[in-house]
């Protein structure tokens, strides 16, 4: 559905991907994005220092992508808020805790809502967090990659207190994603550049494979 | 790479366009109208002290000339909004057209040539950019503001749902701090006050560019209100639930209109950033608020929820088709994303076209807007798919309040 904004600008390509964080209140959502983006805050940003929407730069073989990650509120009463957050979201990163067995159903049903609702085109990340507490695993590990390779997701563990695994997950991801994107631009017949009315829901598709209009810039922003 | 991946909405070389335009004689390098000496010596001064005010002050007076292509097509699309198409039934059937018609115009006075004007060389293109969306928040969305709200206000009048918010943040008001679970400070009347004027001055600016800043200082302000300690950061597990009930001591109702105005407004690229992220809080913090009584009703147990959630009450096999109908039941009848009406009027959908539209020179009155250009929408479901939203899924409390819940794990 909605393609990875994608638009060259100097050299290389650059893309901009929306990552939605899920999981339970408890899992360490929060704390998991903002050990990635440590020390990284954009000083643009208006509520500068808060980790409820952070981004980050990264270049990726020559690519450049923009990363936008949104946190959501993992309260069980604030779950039919989901969509509100995930759509239009490249990836997902849906947290849990090793050491909390609820949680990780709950990444199931997460896993299932997505899939429904946004089909694969969303890269899914599960992530099972606190493994520093390897002591009072709940989840066993086999349980949760064979979940996640069976629903075609990439897992990962990880510890945002140890600061372990978090840089290679976004990594991943990113790189996901980014095929992802040059993967849908081809099969809309190299219509790159046409993300911005993929947004939201309503996309026009031209009957005739376009007409490669050159050059010429108009959406600087 | 290859410089072919550009927008659409780029045509080619305007200067062929122009030419190719039509029947009128070709424009030359285009002279718009004479201008008094001292209104030009003016606007120079302008160029070189504040060329952003001189563009927007430029393009404001080209779209109220009717004789230019600029002005003719947005006084045109003025009066065809103002008269109301009336086949909407959602807001964003109501505003979509109009995002549509900002783009495609921002567009094609980007590329045109004939936008004679001293200063947009003075300009990165970035901004040039940003500063063509204000002065057409201008010249469209000031004018139009009044209407909008109106209809969108009758939209929720009609669907309840505005009273029903309204109830529902007294409600929430009378519930004082135990609405809902709150692991920060909760900000005193002072900060509330304050949020509240800001959201005040959201509801009456026009330019969502200015709402959205508006709403980022607001949530700035509870942020701090809410005093993290050093090196703790609130995420939205902490942020959502203060919102809310910061907005229900604002009792500011008309947000619910001015949300879909916004997120439907402003420009998509804006809506992946910080701005989109703080207003998709707010409008999922007013449907926390809109359904809140519903929640207050039933308080039914752990499992309950897992026997009742929607995955099951829409089993896998289901028509993807059903996608909006899903939607509006997770969303509690949130209204969902739908492509322009069949209804909307011709030259609205065909600006939502990208491929070659010949560019629009600002002097001489072409018949059309842009050629008609097939359109096919994508199988995004029809309006028709969106039954009233069905009865609400019950969903418990926080299943995991007892624990102390600190940022760091």
């Amino acid at each position: 559905m909605a393609a990875a904004g994608s638009g060259a600008g100097g050299g290389g390509r650059s893309f901009s991907f929306k990552v939605v964080l899920l999981g339970e209140g408890c899992v360490g959502k929060t704390s998991l994005v903002l050990r990635y983006c440590e020390n990284k805050f954009n000083d643009k940003h208006i509520t500068t220092l808060q980790a409820s929407f952070l981004t980050k730069k990264l270049n990726i073989g020559g690519k450049r992508v923009n990363l936008a990650i949104w946190d959501t509120a993992g309260q069980e009463r604030f779950h039919a808020l989901g969509p509100i957050y995930y759509r239009d979201s490249n990836g997902a990163i849906l947290v849990y805790d090793v050491t909390d067995e609820d949680s990780f159903q709950k990444v199931k049903n997460w896993v299932k809502e997505l899939r429904k609702m946004l089909g694969n085109e969303i890269c899914l990340c599960i992530v099972g967090n606190k493994i520093d507490l390897e002591k009072e695993r709940h989840v066993s590990v086999q349980e949760a990659e064979t979940y996640a390779e069976s629903v075609g997701a990439k897992h990962y563990h990880t510890s945002a207190k140890q600061n372990k695994g978090i840089e290679e997950l976004f990594l991943d991801l990113c790189k996901r994603m980014i095929e992802t994107a040059q993967v849908d631009e081809k099969a809309r017949g190299n219509g790159s550049g046409q993300s911005g009315t993929a947004r939201r829901g309503v996309q026009i598709i031209d009957d005739e494979p376009q007409a490669q209009s050159s050059g010429g810039c108009c959406s600087s922003g | 790479m290859e410089g072919t991946s550009r927008g659409h909405l780029v045509q080619p070389p305007a200067k062929k366009s122009e030419e190719g335009g039509g029947p009128r004689a070709p424009s030359p390098p285009a002279r718009p109208r004479p201008r008094t000496p001292l209104r030009s010596m003016s606007d120079a001064v302008l160029a070189v002290l504040a060329p952003e005010k001189q563009l927007v002050r430029a393009v404001q007076g080209l779209a109220c000339d009717r004789s230019t292509r600029l002005g003719s097509s947005v006084q045109d699309f003025l009066t065809l909004m103002r008269g109301g198409w009336g086949e909407w039934q959602s807001s964003h059937e109501l505003l979509s057209p109009i995002r549509a018609f900002l783009t495609h115009t921002k567009a094609q006075l980007l590329q045109s040539p004939a936008l004679e004007l001293p200063s947009p060389t003075l300009l990165p293109d970035h901004r040039l950019d940003a500063v063509l969306e204000r002065a057409l928040h201008r010249c469209v969305l000031k004018p139009l503001k009044p209407v909008l709200a109106s209809r969108l206000r009758r939209l929720h009048v009609a669907d309840g749902s505005l009273g029903r918010l309204r109830e529902n943040l007294r409600l929430v008001r009378e519930r004082g701090s135990g609405a809902f679970l709150v692991q920060a400070t909760l900000p005193g009347p002072a900060d509330t006050q304050r949020a509240r004027r800001k959201l005040l001055q959201l509801l009456r600016a026009y330019s969502p560019s200015t709402q959205v800043t508006l709403l980022l200082q607001a949530c700035k302000g509870i942020y701090r209100a809410m005093g993290a300690a050093p090196g703790m950061d609130y995420g939205a597990d902490e942020f959502l639930p203060v919102l809310s009930f910061v907005l229900a001591q604002c009792d500011l109702p008309q947000l619910l209109m001015e949300a879909e105005y916004m997120m439907d407004l402003m420009e998509s690229s804006q809506l992946l950033g910080e701005g989109g992220y703080y207003l998709t809080t707010l409008q999922a913090s007013l449907a926390l608020l809109g359904h809140f009584h519903e929640e207050e009703l039933k308080e039914p147990g752990p499992d309950v929820r897992r026997t009742l959630s929607w995955q099951h009450q829409h089993p896998t096999g289901q028509n993807p088709d059903s996608l909006c109908q899903v939607r509006g039941d997770a969303l509690w009848g949130i209204p969902c994303y739908q492509p322009v009406p069949a209804s909307a009027p011709l030259h609205c959908l065909q600006i939502l076209t990208s491929p070659p539209v010949p560019a629009l020179s600002l002097s001489p009155k072409s018949p059309h807007l842009c050629p008609s250009i097939p359109l096919r929408a994508h199988s995004v479901p029809s309006p028709s798919c969106c039954p009233a939203p069905p009865p609400l899924v019950p969903i418990p409390s926080d299943p995991c309040p007892p624990r102390p819940c600190p940022l760091n794990p």
